[in-house]
């Protein structure tokens, strides 16, 4: 029995429960939203394992689940009002906590890779991990610096926030040179730009499931209806670097992101998402991502 | 040779600090700020860094890092937006510059995540007989309101909105340990019996300024990377040498 807890209006939570039942895999789900509106959680820390979750009436305890499907999400900040939202990130905050430690099979356990937060940090941790290259890299709040390291880039520079907030990737032109003096007060992450197709490998245990994502723009993720999609399968460096990324970070489930340099065919690391947006990859390719998923929860 | 004491406006224990080192020769400045830090990570392809930092523009030689305060909670978009980067900057900052740092950022955290829970899963301490909840109670005096941590009186009213934290557990058998640079201090007079198990994995995170509490039967309570100066003040000078003996380049 696995216990799915996240959000029903998440697309990426439901496509994994939808996995579970198309694979008949028994489970429960929990929403989080309404499990701090309605519901009750009782965690004792001498033993997590009687950690009980109340809702309508049902009562799960977390011991009696093999494994967790979940994608905890902070709502608190949407709650509708103040004392609903102080329970919403009041539970957030001790289920996160439990699901660290509870000794169960859980994807993904929600605070265990932390580096996403801080990219610079996180690619060059990583990628030491991977055994890979990055694109070269300048995090400065000096705007001759910035200058200076936009002018040395071979095929130009992009821009991007240094945050786990989310930021589009945007090529450095001419017209931004009069913003830099604004650096000063808040430094931004230049990186070379790396002129080719870009790569999310989902990593599941030691499974990769690639795909080659060829755009007209920097940024595939901001536009629709003109990416080209294609299964591509990364080399063994690749791919025992992924593996190892997940055993290493105590996550068993990664959005990996590569760019390819057409002009050398060099991989290069950009970073790994612990809570990958998975969905349309995976229909894609055929389900294989969340059976994968599945295949992980069930297998002892 | 300015050592920066990155801090929160209203920390009191960084400012004690700060004007100790200067007392002892240093040049201190007490900062958060992006208009007087800054900052220049540069990462070449093969995963070389070259990190400088600088305050009200002198490079630093030395870092005591208490973080920023609060960040999470700023209402307004672009406010919350310049808060997350400014954290992402100043963490990637200092976690990748090779000078000296008192509780240096890493990959695991700005502060690392010291769970208890994860020192009593390898055995080594046992957990505290402590539940969390947001319906119903549970044996204890000490009660804190997640997520604030604002501490209630044990037999108040609560709605079930309320989810708190309730420890069931004996003051008389609770020690509070500090652990700084080096030194590592019963701050209640209490022994030191036990404790190294715990201390050496505060360090493995490479936090060395740090509290915890642990009663007498080795149950972990709390680890707290933000040790405030009421907690050490008789034994302050102590604290403050440590600290800067690891900050000296």
């Amino acid at each position: 029995m696995i216990l799915c807890l996240g959000l029903a209006a998440d697309a990426t939570f439901t496509a994994g429960v939808r996995a579970l039942r198309r694979a008949g895999v028994a489970f429960r789900c929990v929403d989080l939203p309404s499990l701090a509106l309605r519901g009750r959680v009782r965690i004792p820390l001498e033993d997590v394992e009687d950690t009980e979750l109340s809702l309508d009436g049902e009562l799960h305890r977390l011991g009696d689940f093999s494994a967790v499907w979940c994608r905890l999400v902070d709502v608190s900040a949407a709650a509708p009002a103040p004392d609903l939202g102080a329970c919403a990130a009041g539970q957030f905050e001790a289920l996160a906590r439990v699901l660290e430690v509870v000794p169960r099979k859980v994807v993904n356990p929600p605070l265990r890779e932390a580096s996403g937060f801080t990219k610079v940090l996180h690619s060059v941790a990583l990628a030491e991990v991977g055994g890979w290259r990055i694109p070269d890299t300048c995090l400065t709040s000096d705007p001759a610096e910035a200058e200076r390291f936009v002018k040395d880039c071979r095929h130009g520079a992009i821009f991007k926030g240094s945050s786990a907030v989310k930021t589009w990737a945007t090529v450095f032109e001419e017209h931004h040179l009069p913003r830099l003096p604004r650096l000063a007060h808040l430094p931004v992450l230049f990186q070379e730009r790396v002129p080719g197709p870009d790569v999310r490998v989902h990593v599941v245990g030691d499974r990769c499931f690639a795909e080659r994502i060829d755009s007209p723009v920097v940024d595939y993720r901001t536009v629709r209806g003109v990416n080209t999609y294609r299964p591509l399968v990364p080399p063994p460096e690749i791919t025992d670097g992924c593996a190892r990324l997940t055993e290493h970070c105590g996550v068993p489930l990664l959005g990996v992101d590569f760019k390819i340099d057409r002009t050398t065919g060099d991989w290069y690391f950009l970073e790994a998402n612990a809570m990958p947006c998975f969905e349309g990859y995976d229909q894609r390719a055929d389900g294989a991502i969340s059976r994968a998923i599945v295949d992980w929860l069930t297998t002892r | 040779m300015t050592l920066l004491v990155l801090a929160p406006d209203d920390d009191e224990t960084a400012d004690r600090f700060a004007a100790f080192a200067r007392d002892s020769g240093r040049t201190v400045v007490v900062a958060n700020d992006l208009g007087r830090i800054a900052v220049s990570v540069r990462v070449s392809r093969d995963r070389v860094s070259r990190t400088r930092i600088a305050v009200d523009g002198v490079e630093v030689t030395a870092i005591l890092s208490r973080g920023l305060g609060p960040w999470g909670d700023e209402p307004d978009a672009d406010r919350a937006f310049a808060a997350a980067e400014t954290y992402a900057v100043l963490w990637s900052a200092l976690a990748l510059w090779d000078g000296p740092v008192v509780n240096r950022p890493s990959p695991q955290g700005f502060f690392p995540r010291l769970d208890p829970l994860d020192l009593v899963a390898t055995g080594v301490v046992a957990a505290s007989r402590t539940v969390v909840l947001n319906d119903g109670s549970a044996p204890g005096a000490e009660v804190f309101r997640l997520p604030d941590w604002t501490p209630l009186e044990p037999d108040a009213p609560r709605d079930r909105f309320t989810v708190v934290r309730v420890s069931d557990r004996d003051p008389a058998r609770t020690r509070q340990i500090l652990v700084a640079g080096t030194e590592v201090i019963a701050l209640d007079g209490g022994g030191l019996d036990g404790v190294a198990p715990v201390v050496a994995w505060i360090r493995r995170t490479g936090v060395d300024f740090a509290t915890f509490t642990v009663e007498d039967d080795h149950r972990l309570h709390d680890v707290s990377c933000f040790p405030r100066h009421h907690q050490f003040a008789h034994v302050e000078r102590r604290v403050h040498t440590a600290l800067l003996a690891g900050l000296t380049p």
